[in-house]
């Protein structure tokens, strides 16, 4: 078969064309397939870790109220092999409740404190934070627990953290900043939160008369 | 066990239920929503469509007022929001976690372990696919992993928990005085101007809204029933059929089973019923054999041993279906013949009927069952005729009044807001007769169901329009009103002058009722400051005097009698205050991040379509 002069031209023109361009285009092309390999052996990976990581979160959640240091020990575990997923924190927190719960508010406080500079969910930090402060406060350190909820990010959590801070500074014999701080807690809760009437109660004990 | 009584349904219901609630935020169906045309979308949460289907399933199907609409329709939004963050977390149970929390639910147990078969049955009793099951378990894992770091690990310090206690517990008793407005009545007078000048200014207080008289045409299934005639033959026939439910009888009975393995062979099964055979043939000669030979030969290892007795069942029991018919049929006394089952042949006999109503006392109730289950059919075309006939003939309401032979009758008062003649009380009716095709256009109503199977098409006698009552009219309301209003004044400063005298520690000649104690928390009638001056008067310094206005009652005075501390709490109770508390605030946490959530992933909500609202003035 023959081919005519613009048809020869054309095969010309592709054969320089592959000449220059056509190493490259082969690089691509592979580069592109172990990409997309490595990007499903990614998957696959995070997958099985999140599996394995659900699974002994499940342990912790099922061992609730139980012997703190085998709660403590799986949350360890979390944070060793899986620092990076949600269920690390979590674990964390847990292990930080159920420590607290038998008196050991040291192994509470490190679990805590882990919450706080590992988690990626501001949520989850300012809830390790609240439950830092009273584990603070519940070993006499004020100042360190006020210090604690200054920390705080701005989430919804901000009425929690002036009433906590309310308890704190009670604590601290500062009655006036006790006040103002029930005062922001009323004013940034929701007007059905549970809680609600509790930081009444504690606000109309400072009220004089 | 043998499962003669399937008696786990109500069982399974229980979990499901636990299952549903451990969203927190309510069940959750889910993986219909690809069943649903995104331009349905009332809501849309990160992208996803939330369709009337959604709200209805959340409803399980039952009709919902339009109050409780937006707030089941938010319950899905959170609900979605849920799972939409736990998906981006990676929060999503694997495989392995979801079927670890499937077979650790006890009502998919058998002998204290999994049973593939008995996790079917409880499904499809349900009308669940497993799919569907384990969706939601799935949805539900993952809204508790997500959720449980903000509402089970919650820490009250023990600093704040001993103070709340304090405050909490502690009492005080108190006496109170009313000051009450009536009492300074006398004293008070209303001039003429003062309730003119009322008059006017509440001037739409004293409207009487647009009214309108009717005559009306009622169809119903129930007036089409009266009229037909049922048989004794029927009726007969009806009681005998349903005489279980209808009597509300209780069978006390026994059985012996002869089992035949499922899939046996038909010679395995022949022998079975021989054994059978030979066995009823001895027990009808020989009928007080029945608890022997049921312990000899009887399969059901829950009845065997008591010589056969099941028990007593009402129509309600879950039975296998051959065993219940026959033994509701069998009179008392009597063994049945071989009754076969999936589980094999019974034998079975029935010790003691008892019944709650005899045949006279439900035959109305058959009568008029069985009237209404023949109106059906006649009601359904005549309803359709009438709907056209009223229409067709929409000048008046005698042609339909003719054709079916119905009354026309005449309508007490009615407004938007409702009628006077409780059965033409419906918005529906309300909307239809004010529209401007039946008020000004003097037609007939289109056929409006005003109560399930019921039918109703009106047209105007009389209208009146909305118009101020005259003054002269409420002028002794007014009155009465503005007396009080000056009466609950005078109580106040009175009561205001012989506080500051208590105060001062003079004896004034009040009163005082019986004692009793109040706590801070839980008191309805004590407003949040008079309870935070009850509690800050010095407790060495009583009696101390505290006084409120209370709008309707007057002016009333506490005496603090004593002050009673908080008992203290044992540990148990001081245990169970931290948990409560702590729970208390691990909800404000988790409603709190749920808002948060909001923030955090696309929600839009579409205008709610037109027909939604009710009408409008």
């Amino acid at each position: 078969m023959a081919f005519d002069l613009q048809e020869q031209e054309q095969i010309a023109d592709f054969k320089a064309w592959w000449n220059s361009w056509g190493k490259f285009l082969a690089t691509a092309v592979i580069l592109a397939l172990l990409g997309y390999l490595a990007w499903q052996g990614w998957h696959a990976y995070q997958k099985s870790q999140a599996e394995k990581a659900g699974l002994i979160y499940a342990r912790i959640e099922g061992a609730i109220g139980g012997d703190a240091a085998k709660i403590r020990a799986d949350a360890d575990l979390l944070k060793q092999d899986f620092s990076g997923s949600a269920y690390a924190s979590r674990g964390a927190l847990f292990a930080a409740k159920a420590s607290a719960d038998a008196g050991q508010l040291k192994e509470a406080e490190a679990q805590l404190n882990w919450v706080v500079a590992n988690s990626d969910e501001a949520d989850l930090r300012d809830a390790a934070r609240l439950r830092l402060a009273a584990v603070q406060l519940d070993q006499k350190q004020p100042d360190a627990a006020l210090k604690t909820l200054g920390g705080a990010e701005s989430t919804g959590f901000a009425g929690l953290v002036a009433e906590l801070r309310g308890d704190i500074l009670l604590d601290k014999g500062d009655s006036a900043g006790a006040r103002e701080a029930y005062k922001e807690a009323l004013s940034k809760l929701p007007k059905d939160a549970p809680n609600i009437q509790f930081v009444q109660v504690k606000l109309d004990a400072l009220q004089k008369v | 066990m043998f499962d003669i009584v399937q008696k786990n349904k109500t069982l399974v219901q229980i979990v499901l239920g636990l299952v549903a609630l451990g969203l927190v935020i309510g069940a959750g169906v889910s993986g219909y929503s690809a069943m649903s045309g995104a331009d349905h979308a009332l809501v849309k949460v990160d992208g996803k469509s939330i369709t009337e289907y959604d709200v209805q399933q959340a409803t399980n199907g039952q009709p919902i007022s339009n109050e409780m609409r937006p707030m089941v329709i938010e319950q899905l939004v959170q609900q979605r929001l849920v799972l939409a963050a736990a998906d981006k977390l990676g929060l999503n149970p694997s495989k392995p976690q979801l079927q670890q929390a499937i077979s650790q639910i006890d009502a998919f147990h058998e002998n204290g372990k999994f049973s593939p078969t008995r996790y079917q049955e409880m499904l499809a009793a349900q009308q669940m696919s497993p799919a569907m099951f384990e969706q939601r378990v799935r949805d539900s894992i993952a809204a508790r992993t997500l959720l449980g770091a903000y509402s089970v690990t919650n820490i009250v310090p023990q600093t704040t928990l001993a103070r709340m206690a304090k405050l909490v517990g502690e009492r005080r008793e108190v006496q109170a005085t009313v000051l009450a407005p009536s009492a300074f009545v006398g004293q008070v007078s209303v001039s003429a101007d003062e309730i003119k000048k009322y008059y006017d200014s509440h001037a739409s207080e004293f409207k009487a809204p647009e009214m309108v008289r009717v005559e009306y045409v009622m169809l119903s299934r129930q007036q089409i029933a009266a009229k037909l005639a049922v048989s004794d033959e029927e009726i007969q026939k009806y009681f005998d059929a349903h005489r279980a439910e209808l009597l509300g009888e209780q069978r006390d009975v026994a059985h012996i089973l002869f089992e035949v393995p499922k899939g046996a062979k038909p010679d395995v099964k022949a022998k079975v019923r021989a054994e059978a055979e030979k066995v009823l043939a001895e027990l009808k000669a020989n009928p007080g054999r029945f608890a022997e030979l049921a312990k000899q030969y009887s399969k059901d290892p829950g009845s065997a041993a008591n010589g056969g007795e099941l028990g007593v069942f009402g129509a309600d029991a879950s039975l296998v279906a051959p065993f219940k018919e026959a033994m509701f049929k069998l009179p008392k006394g009597q063994l049945s013949d071989l009754v076969e089952s999936e589980f094999g042949f019974h034998i079975i006999r029935v010790n003691d009927i008892q019944a709650k109503s005899t045949f006279e006392q439900v035959k109305p109730q058959v009568v008029a069952k069985l009237q209404g289950d023949k109106a059906e059919s006649q009601y359904r075309t005549q309803a359709q005729a009438f709907g056209e006939l009223v229409y067709q003939k929409g000048d008046s309401l005698k042609p339909a009044a003719d054709e079916f032979k119905l009354p026309i009758q005449q309508s007490g008062w009615i407004t938007r807001q409702g009628a006077q003649d409780p059965q033409l009380n419906n918005p529906k009716l309300a909307e239809a007769v004010f529209s401007d095709d039946v008020l000004k256009g003097k037609h007939n109503s289109e056929a409006i169901e005003v109560a399930p199977d019921t039918l109703v098409s009106a047209r105007i006698l009389e209208h009146k329009a909305a118009q101020q009552t005259p003054l002269d009219t409420v002028r002794g309301d007014i009155e009465q009103r503005l007396k009080l209003e000056k009466a609950a004044k005078l109580a106040a400063e009175a009561g205001a002058k012989q506080l500051a005298a208590l105060q001062a520690g003079q004896d004034a000649q009040l009163t005082w009722q019986p004692s009793r104690q109040v706590g801070r928390l839980g008191e309805r009638e004590l407003n949040s400051a008079t309870l935070a001056a009850v509690f800050s008067a010095p407790a060495d310094k009583l009696p101390a005097y505290v006084g409120q206005e209370v709008p309707g009652a007057g002016y009333v005075i506490f005496k603090v009698v004593s002050a009673i501390p908080a008992p203290p709490l044992s540990d148990e109770m001081a245990q169970r205050m931290r948990d409560e508390v702590a729970r208390t605030y691990g909800q404000v946490e988790v409603s709190k991040y749920i808002s948060d959530l909001k923030a955090a992933f696309k929600v839009e909500y579409r205008k709610a379509p037109a027909d939604a609202g009710n009408p409008v003035e």
